[in-house]
C-alpha cells in the first residue's frame, strides 16, 4: 500500500467503571436546601472514583481491558487525556505506561485542560500509528475524575470513568475515515489552575452559541470530508449534561434519531474529556462491520472524527458495554458525606495516626519502580522460586542461591488470602483497615492492602491485583501508586503477564 | 561446640518501676526508680558496675539516640554503656549484652536497664510505624494488633477452630491475666475484668478486641549480673537466681516470602525455644518449668506461643487455655504477674519486666502472687510482626535447678 494510504483506526479498547456508586438523591438530598433546582437531578447515579482511585489508576484498569484483547507488546506510544491529571508538572502518560509495563523507548503524551482533549488525544494517536514510515501500535487513554461544588450541576451530572484504546494499522476494527477541528476561545466554563473549582455559563447560551454555530459547522465538514451522508450514520456521540443537546443536534443535520447514542447520565454521569471515548467504547462493544459513527468533543472549538468498523470487529465478538459493567451488581453506594471527606471538600478528623509524616523517599522510589509499577517478583535462577520482594539469595531455605533473579510479574496472577484482618488502629483514608498476607499462584506472596473489599475477604478467598493510590502524602502532596488486593474478579479473556 | 551460659552468670539484683501512665516522669526517671531498687538489692555501689546495657526501643519518643541518656541518668562512672534495639525483645537484648559480658571476663559486674516511655505521644496505643523507603512503597500501614490478628485467621483456619471457640480462648488468656494483675501493685491496669466484658469489648484489628491488645505504658525495669563466684563474695544472704539460657531468633524472610510458612505459628520463637532448652537442659518444658513469662502482646500470641514453647501440643492450646492449664493453679503458670496484658509493654523494659518477675517467684519475694516453690521460670520475647520477627528466650532458675 502507498505511504499515507495505509488504514488506521482502533485494533483494541477498554472500559473501565469504578465500582463505588453516589446516588443522586442522596446528594439532592443533602444540597436541594440551597438550591431546590437540584432536585430536578435526583434521577441515577453516578460512577465515582474509591477513596485510592484517580485518573491514573482508573486509566491503567482500562489500559488492562484492553491488552486483554491485543496484547500491549508493539505499543511504541502512549497519548493520555484528562482534565484532571493528578499531577501538574509530572508526565501522567509515563506512571500509566509504567504500570502497563511498556517499554522505555516510547513516546509519552499528556493531552489537557479542555474538554475535547480525549477526543484530540485520539486524532494524535492515530495520526502517530504511521509517523516516521513505521507502523506501531499507540495506546490512547481518557480517564477523567472531575469534582465540582457541592451543589452544583457539574457535581451532579458527572461521573469518574476511563476509556483505553490501541491505535494501529493491522487488524482495524475500526478505522478513522475523517477529521475536522475548529478552535475558538468559546468560554462554557473554566477552571483556573490553581482553583478547585470551575465555573459555568447558562445552558442556553452554549446550546445556542456553541453547539449550534460551533459545533455544527464542523460537524457538517467532518461528513463532508468522509463523504457520509447524515442519515447513513450509524452512531453519533456527541456527550453534553445539557439534557436534549446531542438529540437537538442530531436534528439540526439529519442524523437519525436512533443514531443518538446512549450518554450513560443515569448509570455514570458525564466523564469529562473521556466521555466522548467512553462512548466509543461502548458503540464498539456491540457494533457490527460497516457502522458509521460521528465522534465529537466540545470545548474550545470543537474536534470530529467519523470512524467505520470493520469486518475484523466481529472476530472480537460482543462485549459488555458500560451500562452492562455499570449494572454488574459489584457497585457499592458511597454515603455522600464520605465522598465529600474522601474528596477534601469535608475536613473530618482521621485522629493523631493521620499525622504521620508518608513522605516517599524519590530516589528509593525510583530505585523500586519497577518492582512496585509492575509488581515485580524475582525467580530464582537455579530452583524457579518465585519469592517478592526479589532478593538477592534465593528465600528458598532448601537452594539459598545467590544471584540475579529474573523477573516475574505479579500483577495480572490470581491469588489467595492466606491471612488477613481488619484494622480500626492503624491509620487508613477509608477505615478500616483491611490487609492480610495473599499467595499468588507461582507461590510467591507478600502482605498488601486490600481494597474495595467486601466485609468478609476470609482465608481462602481469591484475589485478583488492582492498581491503586498505595499512599497520601498530606504535606507535599505527592502520592504513591502500587497493587492492592480485591475480589477476584471473572478472568480476563487472553489475559496478559 | 558451644557449652552455652547455663549457670554462669548469677543475677544478684532486679530493680522494676511502677509501670504506668506515668505522665509525671521522664524516661531517666523511670530508670533510677528501677535501678535504685536493683542496686540495694544487689548491695553494690554505682561505682562497682563495669559496664552497661541500655534496652530502649522508641528513641524518637522517649530520649533520643545512643546511650548517654541512662548513663547521665544513673551518674554511671563514664563507663562502657551500650544502647540496644530489637524490637519488643529489646529488654531481653539488654540482658543478653550484659550476661555475655560477665561469662566472658570483660566485666566484673555488669547492669542491664531497659525502659520506655510512651505515653507522651498524646494518643493511645502505638504510634505508626516506619517500614523505611523500600517497604512503605507496598506494605499496608499496619498497627500491631492488626499484624498480629492475622494469626489469629490464619490458626483458625489451619486448625478448624471455630471463631466463636477461638474468641472464647483468647478471652481466657486475657481474663486469666487480669485476675493476676489485679493483686500486682506495680502493675498499670489492676482492676478484674470478666469474660462477658472481654468477649464483647469493641473491635480493634479483627478478631481483636479492646482487651485482646496489652495496655501502653509507662515503666522501666533493670537487672545487675555477676559470676557466681564474685555473687558468693558478696556475702548476700539469699541465693542468687542463676541464668539457664538467653537465647534469641531472628527471621531471615522465610515467613515473608516462601510458600511452606502456614501464618499460623511463630517460626522464630520455636527455634529460639529449642535452642534455650538444649542450653539449660530441659528436657520436658511442661514438667520442668515453674512458670512462664510470655509475650502477650495480643491474646492471641499467648495462645500460639504455648505450642511454640512446646508447652502444648499441636491444635491443643486452645483446650489447655480453656482447661485453664496456664492459669495460677494450673500445671504452668503463665503471666502470674498480669503479663503484658496488665503491665502495658514500654517496649525497651518489657523483657527485664519478665525476668523480674522470675526472679522475685524464685526467691519467694513475690507476696500476694507467691507461687509454691518454684525453681525455673521462662520468659519469652517476641519483636515485629508473626512473618518477621526477633523472638527472644530466658531461662532462670534457682542454683540446682
Amino acid at each position: 500500500m502507498a505511504k499515507g494510504d495505509e488504514i488506521t483506526g482502533i485494533t483494541a479498547f477498554g472500559i473501565y467503571i469504578p465500582s463505588m456508586r453516589l446516588q443522586r438523591k442522596a446528594m439532592a438530598n443533602e444540597v436541594g436546601w440551597i438550591n431546590p433546582a437540584m432536585n430536578g437531578y435526583r434521577r441515577g447515579v453516578r460512577a465515582i472514583c474509591d477513596f485510592d482511585e484517580d485518573v491514573i489508576t482508573i486509566g491503567v484498569e482500562a489500559v488492562r481491558e484492553c491488552g486483554a484483547i491485543a496484547g500491549l507488546e508493539k505499543v511504541a506510544a502512549i497519548v493520555t487525556a484528562s482534565t484532571t491529571f493528578p499531577f501538574a508538572d509530572r508526565l501522567n502518560a509515563s506512571v500509566i505506561a509504567s504500570a502497563a509495563g511498556l517499554c522505555d523507548s516510547i513516546q509519552a503524551v499528556d493531552i489537557a485542560n479542555t474538554q475535547r482533549a480525549g477526543v484530540s488525544a485520539f486524532r494524535v494517536a492515530e495520526r502517530m500509528c504511521v509517523a516516521d514510515g513505521a507502523s506501531n501500535d499507540v495506546l490512547c487513554v481518557a480517564a477523567e475524575r472531575r469534582r465540582g461544588r457541592p451543589g452544583s450541576v457539574v457535581e451532579m451530572t458527572s461521573g469518574d470513568a476511563a476509556a483505553a484504546f490501541v491505535l494501529g494499522s493491522e487488524n482495524v476494527i475500526a478505522r478513522v475515515v475523517a477529521h475536522r477541528v475548529s478552535t475558538i476561545d468559546f468560554v462554557d466554563h473554566f477552571r483556573r489552575a490553581d482553583a478547585a473549582y470551575e465555573y459555568g455559563w447558562e445552558e442556553r447560551w452554549i446550546r445556542d452559541e456553541g453547539y449550534r454555530k460551533i459545533a455544527l459547522p464542523v460537524l457538517i465538514g467532518a461528513l463532508e470530508a468522509a463523504g457520509v451522508a447524515a442519515a447513513d450514520i450509524d452512531h453519533f456521540i456527541f456527550p453534553s449534561a445539557i439534557r436534549g443537546a446531542a438529540a437537538g443536534l442530531a436534528k439540526a443535520i439529519d442524523i437519525r434519531d436512533d443514531a443518538v447514542c446512549d450518554d450513560l447520565q443515569d448509570v455514570i454521569g458525564e466523564a469529562g474529556a473521556a466521555h466522548p471515548l467512553l462512548m466509543l467504547a461502548d458503540t464498539l462493544c456491540t457494533a457490527r462491520a460497516g457502522e458509521k459513527i460521528l465522534l465529537a468533543g466540545f470545548g474550545q472549538g470543537c474536534e470530529v472524527i467519523v470512524l467505520e468498523t470493520m469486518p475484523e470487529i466481529e472476530s472480537i465478538g460482543d462485549r459488555p458495554g458500560v451500562r452492562a459493567i455499570a449494572e454488574n451488581g459489584q457497585q457499592v453506594d458511597m454515603p455522600f458525606i464520605r465522598y465529600l471527606t474522601f474528596n477534601g471538600q469535608l475536613e473530618a478528623d482521621f485522629g493523631p495516626r493521620a499525622e504521620t509524616d508518608r513522605k516517599t523517599a524519590l530516589s528509593a522510589a525510583y530505585r523500586h519502580a519497577k518492582e512496585v509499577a509492575r509488581l515485580i517478583a524475582g525467580k530464582c535462577e537455579k530452583c524457579e522460586t518465585v519469592q517478592f520482594p526479589k532478593a538477592k539469595i534465593c528465600v528458598n531455605p532448601n537452594c539459598r542461591h545467590e544471584g540475579e533473579q529474573a523477573d516475574h510479574a505479579l500483577a495480572n496472577e490470581p491469588a489467595v488470602v492466606k491471612t488477613v484482618t481488619t484494622d480500626w488502629l492503624g491509620f487508613s483514608r477509608n477505615p478500616p483497615n483491611r490487609y492480610g498476607m495473599v499467595e499468588f499462584a507461582s507461590g510467591a506472596r507478600m502482605i498488601m492492602n486490600f481494597t474495595s473489599a467486601p466485609d468478609e475477604l476470609p482465608v481462602g478467598s481469591e484475589v485478583s491485583m488492582v492498581y491503586r493510590i498505595q499512599d497520601f502524602d498530606q504535606y507535599r502532596k505527592f502520592h504513591r501508586y502500587s497493587w492492592k488486593a480485591k475480589a477476584a474478579d471473572a478472568p480476563r479473556n487472553g489475559d496478559k503477564k | 561446640m558451644t557449652s552455652g551460659i547455663r549457670d554462669k552468670v548469677a543475677i544478684i539484683g532486679m530493680g522494676c518501676s511502677k509501670f504506668g501512665e506515668r505522665f509525671d516522669c521522664d524516661a531517666q526517671d523511670l530508670m533510677l526508680e528501677a535501678f535504685n531498687e536493683a542496686r540495694a538489692d544487689a548491695g553494690i555501689e554505682t561505682s562497682e558496675i563495669d559496664a552497661a546495657w541500655l534496652g530502649h526501643a522508641m528513641p524518637d519518643l522517649g530520649m533520643g539516640p545512643t546511650a548517654t541518656p541512662a548513663s547521665v541518668a544513673l551518674r554511671l562512672q563514664n563507663i562502657p554503656v551500650t544502647r540496644v534495639e530489637n524490637a519488643c525483645a529489646t529488654g531481653t537484648e539488654a540482658l543478653r549484652g550484659a550476661v555475655y559480658a560477665v561469662a566472658s571476663g570483660a566485666a566484673r559486674i555488669a547492669l542491664a536497664i531497659g525502659v520506655e516511655k510512651l505515653k507522651d505521644t498524646g494518643f493511645g496505643g502505638l504510634p505508626e510505624f516506619d517500614f523505611g523507603p523500600r517497604a512503605s512503597l507496598f506494605a499496608p500501614s499496619m498497627s500491631a494488633p492488626g499484624g498480629f490478628a492475622q494469626l489469629a485467621a490464619a490458626y483458625g483456619a489451619k486448625h478448624d477452630v471455630n471463631a466463636s471457640d477461638l474468641k472464647r480462648a483468647m478471652a481466657h488468656v486475657s481474663w486469666k491475666s487480669h485476675e493476676n494483675g489485679a493483686v500486682n501493685p506495680k502493675a498499670h491496669l489492676r482492676r478484674r475484668v470478666d469474660m462477658d466484658t472481654i468477649m464483647k469489648a469493641p473491635m480493634i484489628a479483627a478478631p481483636l478486641g479492646l482487651f485482646d491488645c496489652c495496655g501502653v505504658s509507662d515503666g522501666a525495669a533493670c537487672a545487675i549480673v555477676t559470676t557466681p563466684d564474685v555473687a558468693a563474695g558478696l556475702g548476700k544472704k539469699q541465693e542468687s537466681v542463676m541464668v539457664k539460657a538467653l537465647q534469641l531468633a531472628v527471621s531471615n524472610g522465610l515467613e515473608a516470602s516462601h510458600s511452606s510458612w502456614d501464618g499460623a505459628s511463630i517460626i522464630t520463637t520455636r527455634i529460639a525455644a529449642k535452642r534455650a532448652y538444649a542450653e539449660a537442659g530441659v528436657e520436658n518444658p511442661r514438667e520442668a518449668l515453674s512458670l512462664i513469662e510470655v509475650h502477650d502482646c495480643f491474646s492471641i500470641t499467648e495462645l500460639v506461643t504455648m505450642e511454640d514453647l512446646f508447652l502444648s501440643d499441636e491444635a491443643a492450646a486452645v483446650a489447655d487455655v480453656l482447661d485453664g492449664f496456664y492459669d495460677r493453679e494450673g500445671g504452668v503458670p503463665c503471666q502470674v504477674d498480669g503479663g503484658l496484658k496488665c503491665f502495658g509493654h514500654p517496649i525497651g523494659a518489657s523483657g527485664l519486666r519478665m525476668a523480674y518477675e522470675v526472679y522475685m517467684q524464685l526467691l519467694g519475694r513475690a507476696g500476694e502472687r507467691q507461687l509454691n516453690s518454684p525453681t525455673l521460670g521462662l520468659t519469652h520475647n517476641l519483636g515485629g510482626f508473626p512473618h518477621e520477627n526477633v523472638s527472644g528466650i530466658g531461662i532462670f532458675g534457682l542454683p540446682g535447678a
